[in-house]
């Protein structure tokens, strides 16, 4: 017989062929089900008997064996006291019965001494003036959920040059407000807890185990997580950071038949089921094991790292990473001398990468002499790193000391050796496309510079770049060939590098062809209008902050300008224009970068720039950066002091902007302008600058973050070293923006 | 944009029914007159804060229905509002609500919507209410969109708190202690769309709910429950079932309406033999540009999100209209960004916006204002949802068209046929079983998460004893000392439990034809064995792909795409044991009966078969596991004697007919979707030895279906008869007993005899 069957979409049981459930017989005579009022469901479970007889089939398609004949017996309180005994028993604790129910308690006490008043130098938040109480549990389950419960809560404390630890745990489920009641006694209110990933597990399950009896946590003055702690110190040599790993690599803590954490769960519930106390006995020494690591862990702490002189004998790479720390919180004496102990004690390839470690934190510190001295150092060492120190000394020449010319023999110093190093297999893509970046750019700038032959500020005797700052060893240790003769072609390594204009007046005058013609320009435009414009304003002087600037490691003060959507593409003038000249005449030694091919934002940078089109308001004005004049609709701010360089110049048509008027605009201007307004309602300087663009800008944060966790992914060996420093912080930003934007759900096992 | 010629929506109308294709498809017209408003005063117990806030928004009385409402509700009775679309429920729960936050601001109200984005609605339109009220209200959604840095302070501070069903079960209940300031001090819990939960869905809200009470008891506190729901049969019942209360029930509307002319469409048959019929789009966009160039607000209602892009596009191009923003004909649809979606309720609400074609997604309570028109493709599953679609047209002083436009499908046909199911019929009754044992002890064992059960404790109807010491023998509860019992495991058994089926398992289908394996499509798990076993020829969008290897484990099926001239057809042995009878009675020639049943589907061999000729060319096992369900069925036992006479061939092909005929009328019945049914016909059954067709239902243990079939047996076989003699059609379409090339022979004659039998009526 074929048997048909219709569509349907069911909640199915799979199961083998061979498995076909027995199955009573059907019941055929009618059954009129008890107490239904005509037109309700009748539901399953009113009568007993249809209960009962739908649970057997219930068992029978689970293939369970039929229930036990009789429930056990419960005698109450007599077996439950006898659990209790004989947990205790086992454990070598003692039960503590009370009106709340039973609890056993095991104690131990070992020696164990540390200056615990040395932590508080840490960069760390503790008050080793109050009570320590390390604070571990052990659960029932991960998260921390109503049914998640905490049989065992671990204390230790410090008595003297003696770590006692004590430990109460559960004999049965009806006893836990005995347990918590014995927690609470234990945790004094000046307490500070320590655990491991106790702030984001252990202390929320007790406090979720004590809304559950009606009651809230007991208070305490403050929680040191070691969980974060043992990330940064130590997990840069070390597999992991669970806690047995940690204990091993820092205090060489080795376990033996130690019970692993996935099966504790399993072994309570065994316990509850039948009695057994000797099941809980690895568990509670595994406990009693994580209480004391806790404790050798802050012994450790207070007894070699706290201490700047004991400091010498650890691991340099704990002591850089501590050097991090401390920078992260901005002590930078602290930073500094611990990456000094760090370098005294590292062999000589870690040397190399904590000098320059040493270097950026003397940047930070804003001692930019020595950082320059410092990565010097490290070029004329010509180790693994030298590369990297050329091109912060090329940053450093090029805006800070503005003589692009030594900053392009720096550069390709630095593009000698990476090439060098690709040969022998070390490949660096990033920093080599960021570098032949930088090159490029660099030549350009410096075509620009010498281009003129006679702009006004030049004929004036001022020449193109400031003169250089005392004190700057550096300029003379890398100088080139002195700018005049970049002209020239240059005769050192890098083919490319023959290739500037021969004749600098021919290019990018007015009417002239330009270098950036044809198919080249147009995607120049369109990219500009794509990505924000940096523009580099940087001042002479070192280590002065001017207002509306900010200071950007490696690349001296930049402003941003926010290209304007739809508006300046147009212009095919504007690449031409003799921007230059306009520069040079204005302020002398100081010009201005102009918005470059399209390329590839170094990573930081896009980050931040994402920041400044997030936060428009936390950043520079407008008026310093540089626009496209024809890109304006309002006279900006300018310094009072280039008012005078302006008046003197014949008047352009930017310039007319700047003083008031509107530009002449290009029909396919006005109509840009008009759909914009009318997206975006009547421009505002502010709105021009937020805008509808920060909706574009925060667009790209996924994109950027996606670009940071590609970089983090590589491995080590492969990162471009160079963007270490500002990668974490970066991340951490745009992670939190982004986990503010976005959805992110914690999730019930949160 | 095109010139529009503004006219008003009678002459539309009328020009429209002069319309020869409309004229021909129209089967049937009604007029839903005006009707008054009725009012009461604003009640005096209300804050005079609150009541200046609506006086500011215009509001200087109520509907009576809201003023009934409020005042049960403030008075701490349950209440259940049931009154049609756009009628103003919202005002009914929230003015007792604002009032309590206004006395007590330690007050705290729950409200549950079936989606998230009613619940942005509704938070939006409660903060509009506060402001006006100059009351500082924290109202703010949680659900799985809210980011983590405000979960916590709308944990702690959150004074009115809207989620959704499924965040209630999976990320409040089981966290409950960090919810303890919201348990303590609950007063109102706001459950919204009440008609939503039927079904499944339905019986797994229901227990939702009782743990919520449960911990509500916990905590100390006593809410009181406002349930809101579109025009349904049985309001209270449901709101009943679901909640465990007795509440108040309001399904008197005194707010007014305009004058609402319904039409109902059936696209003319193109081809009797084969049932062929004309275009329910084609149709539906002619009706639809009607309205639209006349300027009227028009919605158009399709019924997957395909349909919606297909008439969307079609109803631009005719208007000629661009896409964008600033087009005056969007689409709504799941998937489309909210504030998108935002955008667009704005647009209807503003009048910006002249057209909408949406999937059943506006059907909910989203404000979106009365429509001119609404233009619904397609029967929407139900006279409840049909209703709830035709009221979005429908303006306060204004005349409104409500079209339906039927498709081929059988469902839509039967409807077509019976216009007076849709117009006059009261809305179905939704169904469902909170007592399910599968969905009931899944809810238990969560509910043992929670908190420990005391020996006694009800959950549901009676001690849940018998059931955790069921759940005790899978160790995952115990009973300690103190007889209380405890949750014993490690698991958590919310993230067991998916609230909706859509999480159901299917067989995803993988081609790896290219260099890159694609995901051309999936298949539900019940018909893969079928369609995607080894070595089975796929067809997908008119192109043929062979099963190389179905790997049952991982629930996927890797094909290639081949061209070759055959397919196959695999045999399904489906067989079906009853297990229980619940009740069984006499009925014309047969014994109707519900129970449970266990069915079993197993893949056994397969053919391959000549596209053309449909010439076997051999044959092959197939090796999948057997597929059980264990559910509740309603079966028709024939009365073997009146059916001696028949040959077996045409007994076989009657049942199957007919079978086909009930299967769409129950569907229709009983307000579920036909895939929640299914069929099983045997011409000698095993177990009782007579001719026998099965409804099954295809959740495992039934929400109750079968036993609402059993009771209207009569209306149901009568239902199928009508269908099978009214379908146009003259062997057998798809929209009566199935397409005829299946059934062989003349399917719709014998299925036609053998239900004649069966309603004790005379033969055609």
């Amino acid at each position: 017989m074929r048997q048909e069957l219709t569509q349907g979409k069911p909640m199915l049981v799979a199961m083998q062929p061979d498995q076909v459930p027995s199955t009573q017989p059907a019941v055929p005579p009618e059954r009129p089900r008890p107490g239904a009022p005509a037109g309700v469901t009748t539901p399953v479970g009113r009568s007993g008997t249809a209960l009962a007889a739908r649970l057997a089939r219930f068992r029978a398609l689970d293939h369970r064996p039929p229930p036990p004949s009789e429930r056990p017996t419960r005698d109450g309180g007599a077996a439950h006291a006898e659990r209790a005994a004989r947990l205790a028993e086992a454990l070598d604790g003692s039960v503590e019965g009370g009106p709340l129910g039973l609890v056993v308690r095991v104690r131990a006490s070992y020696p164990l001494a540390a200056p615990l008043a040395q932590l508080a130098t840490l960069p760390y938040p503790v008050e080793p003036g109050h009570p320590l109480i390390c604070l571990d549990t052990e659960t029932t389950g991960l998260g921390t959920a109503a049914g998640t419960l905490a049989f065992l809560v671990g204390m230790g404390r410090w008595d003297g040059a003696r770590f006692d630890v004590e430990q109460l745990l559960l004999p049965d489920h009806p006893d836990e407000p005995a347990l918590l009641a014995a927690v609470r006694a234990a945790i004094p209110q000046d307490a500070w807890l320590v655990t491991y990933n106790g702030r984001g597990f252990d202390w929320p399950l007790l406090v979720t185990r004590f809304r559950l009896q009606g009651s809230p946590a007991p208070l305490h003055a403050g929680h040191l997580d070691l969980l974060p702690l043992a990330r940064q110190l130590w997990r840069h040599r070390l597999p992991d950071a669970r806690l047995a790993t940690v204990e091993h690599g820092v205090v060489g803590v080795r376990r033996r038949d130690d019970l692993p954490g996935a099966l504790i769960p399993g072994r309570y519930l065994e316990f509850l089921r039948t009695g057994v106390p000797e099941l809980l006995r690895a568990v509670v020494d595994h406990n009693r094991q994580d209480l004391l690591s806790l404790g050798l862990l802050l012994a450790h702490l207070a007894q070699s790292l706290a201490d700047p002189r004991a400091r010498a004998a650890d691991h340099p790479g704990d002591v850089a990473a501590l050097a991090r720390a401390y920078a992260r919180r901005r002590r930078f004496p602290e930073a500094l001398a611990c990456c000094e102990a760090a370098i005294a004690a590292a062999d000589s390839r870690q040397r190399e990468h904590l000098a320059a470690e040493r270097a950026r934190l003397l940047r930070l510190a804003g001692r930019q002499t020595e950082s320059v001295t410092a990565w010097r150092e490290i070029a004329a060492a010509q180790g693994p790193l030298a590369a990297v120190a050329w091109v912060q000394l090329a940053k450093h020449l090029e805006h800070v000391q503005r003589d692009p010319a030594a900053a392009l023999e720096a550069a390709e110093r630095a593009t000698a050796l990476v090439e060098r190093r690709r040969l022998l297999g070390g490949e660096l893509p990033r920093f080599e496309r960021d570098l032949a970046r930088r090159r490029a750019r660099l030549r350009r700038r410096l075509a620009r510079l010498t281009r003129p032959a006679s702009p006004p500020g030049t004929a004036a005797g001022l020449p193109p770049q400031g003169p250089p700052p005392a004190g700057t060893v550096v300029q003379t240790a890398v100088r080139g060939p002195p700018p005049r003769a970049v002209a020239a072609p240059f005769s050192s390594a890098g083919g490319e590098l023959a290739q500037p204009a021969a004749d600098p007046r021919e290019v990018g005058h007015r009417g002239q062809p330009h270098p950036l013609d044809g198919e080249r320009r147009g995607r120049r435009r369109e990219e500009q209008c794509r990505r924000p414009v940096v523009a580099g304003r940087v001042r002479a002087e070192p280590g002065r902050e001017q207002r509306g600037q900010k200071h950007v490691p490696g690349a001296g003060r930049v402003h941003v300008a926010p290209c304007r959507h739809g508006e300046p593409a147009a212009d095919p003038d504007a690449t031409v224009r003799p921007a230059p000249q306009l520069d040079a005449a204005r302020a002398p030694g100081r010009h201005r970068e102009r918005p470059t091919g399209p390329r590839q934002q170094p990573l930081h940078r896009v980050a931040r720039l994402v920041h400044r089109h997030v936060f428009p308001t936390q950043h520079g004005d407008v008026g310093t950066s540089l626009e496209r004049p024809h890109a304006r609709r309002e006279p900006p701010r300018r310094p009072a002091r280039d008012e005078g360089a302006q008046e003197a110049l014949p008047p352009q048509p930017h310039d007319r902007a700047r003083a008031g008027h509107r530009a002449p605009l290009r029909p396919q201007f006005a109509r840009d302008r008009r759909e914009e307004e009318r997206c975006s309602g009547p421009p505002g300087r502010r709105q021009r600058r937020g805008g509808q663009r920060v909706g574009g800008r925060v667009a790209e944060l996924p994109a950027a973050l996606r670009r940071l966790a590609v970089l983090e992914d590589r491995p080590a060996r492969q990162r471009d070293w160079h963007y270490l420093d500002t990668r974490c912080s970066e991340r951490r930003r745009l992670t939190r923006r982004q986990r503010d934007r976005v959805e992110s759900d914690q999730g019930p096992h949160a | 944009m095109r010139l529009y010629a503004p006219s008003p929506v009678a002459g539309v109308l009328e020009r429209l029914l002069a319309d020869p294709a409309i004229a021909r498809a129209l089967v049937a017209r009604r007029v839903v007159p005006a009707t008054e408003p009725r009012t009461a005063p604003v009640p005096p117990w209300l804050d005079p804060r609150i009541t200046a806030g609506l006086a500011d928004r215009g509001i200087e009385y109520l509907w009576s229905h809201q003023a009934a409402a409020s005042e049960a509700l403030h008075r701490g009775r349950d209440v259940v509002v049931a009154t049609p679309t756009a009628s103003g429920k919202t005002l009914c729960y929230n003015l007792p609500v604002l009032q309590a936050v206004a006395e007590d601001p330690a007050a705290r109200a729950l409200y549950l919507f079936p989606t998230k984005a009613l619940g942005q609605d509704q938070v939006a339109a409660f903060r509009e209410l506060a402001a006006a009220a100059t009351l500082d209200v924290a109202c703010a959604t949680y659900d799985g969109d809210t980011p983590a840095p405000i979960r916590a302070s709308v944990r702690s501070a959150g004074q009115i708190v809207v989620t959704n069903p499924d965040m209630l079960h999976a990320a409040i209940l089981p966290h409950h202690t960090k919810w303890f300031q919201l348990f303590e001090q609950l007063r109102y819990i706001v459950i919204d769309e009440l008609h939503v939960y039927r079904g499944v869905f339905g019986s797994h809200v229901a227990n939702v709910l009782r743990r919520l009470l449960r911990v509500c008891e916990h905590y100390g506190s006593h809410p009181t429950i406002a349930c809101a729901s579109a025009t349904i049969g049985n309001p209270v019942e449901l709101a009943r079932l679901l909640t465990g209360r007795d509440p108040v029930c309001v399904d008197e509307s005194g707010a007014p309406s305009g004058e609402r002319h319904v039409l109902i469409l059936d696209p003319p048959l193109l081809d009797p033999a084969l049932g062929v019929r004309g275009s329910a789009f084609a149709l539906a966009e002619r009706v639809a540009l009607a309205f639209l160039r006349a300027g009227h607000q028009t919605i158009v209602f399709g019924r997957s999100r395909v349909s919606v892009e297909l008439l969307l596009t079609a109803l631009r191009e005719a208007l000629r209209e661009g896409r964008g923003p600033e087009a005056r004909v969007r689409g709504y649809r799941g998937g489309y960004l909210p504030s998108e979606r935002r955008a667009i309720e704005r647009g209807l609400r503003s009048g910006d916006l002249l057209g909408v074609v949406s999937t059943n997604a506006l059907e909910l309570g989203v404000d979106i204002g009365g429509l001119a028109a609404a233009i619904l493709v397609g029967y929407a599953g139900s006279i409840a949802a049909t209703r709830q679609q035709m009221g979005r047209a429908g303006r306060r002083q204004e005349t409104s068209v409500a079209v339906l436009v039927a498709t081929p499908g059988a469902v839509d046909q039967y409807v077509a046929n019976h216009p007076e199911y849709v117009l006059d019929r009261t809305p179905e009754e939704a169904r469902l079983d909170p007592d399910n044992l599968h969905v009931l002890l899944a809810h238990l064992r969560a509910a043992t998460f929670e908190l420990p059960f005391r020996p006694g404790e009800r959950f549901g109807p009676a001690p849940a004893d018998d059931l955790l010491a069921f759940l005790a023998e899978e160790g995952h509860v115990r009973q300690a000392g103190d007889e209380r019992w405890y949750w014993a495991s490690e698991n958590f058994p919310a993230s067991e439990i998916s609230l909706r089926r859509a999480a159901d398992e299917n067989v995803v289908i993988i081609d790896v034809t290219g260099d890159r394996p694609r995901v051309i499509g999936e298949v539900d798990l019940f018909a893969a064995p079928t369609l995607v076993h080894d070595d089975a020829i796929y067809l997908h969008e008119a192109a043929q792909y062979h099963v190389e290897r179905l790997d049952w484990g991982e629930r996927k099926a890797y094909v290639r795409r081949v061209d070759v001239d055959h397919y196959t057809q695999a045999d399904l042995a489906v067989t079906l044991k009853p297990l229980e009878t619940f009740a069984a009675a006499l009925a014309e020639g047969s014994v109707r009966a519900h129970g449970e049943v266990m069915v079993s589907s197993l893949a056994t061999i397969y053919k391959k078969l000549r596209l053309e000729t449909n010439e076997n060319l051999g044959w092959g096992r197939i090796h999948l596991p057997e597929i059980e369900l264990h559910t509740t069925a309603y079966w028709i036992a024939l009365d073997g004697t009146r059916f001696a006479a028949w040959r077996r061939d045409d007994l076989d092909v009657a049942l199957v007919g007919a079978g086909r005929a009930l299967q769409a009328v129950a569907s229709v019945l009983l307000m579920s979707d036909p895939h929640d049914l299914g069929m099983v016909a045997q011409a000698r059954s095993p177990h009782l030895g007579q001719p026998v067709i099965y409804l099954y239902e295809g959740v495992p243990g039934g929400v109750g279906l079968a036993a609402r079939l059993f009771e209207r047996h009569v209306e149901l076989v009568g239902g199928a008869l009508d269908l099978v003699r009214h379908c146009p059609c003259e062997a057998g379409c798809p929209a009566c007993t199935g397409p005829r090339l299946e059934t062989g022979g003349n399917g719709k004659q014998l299925a036609d005899r053998l239900l004649t039998v069966l309603a004790g009526a005379r033969a055609a």
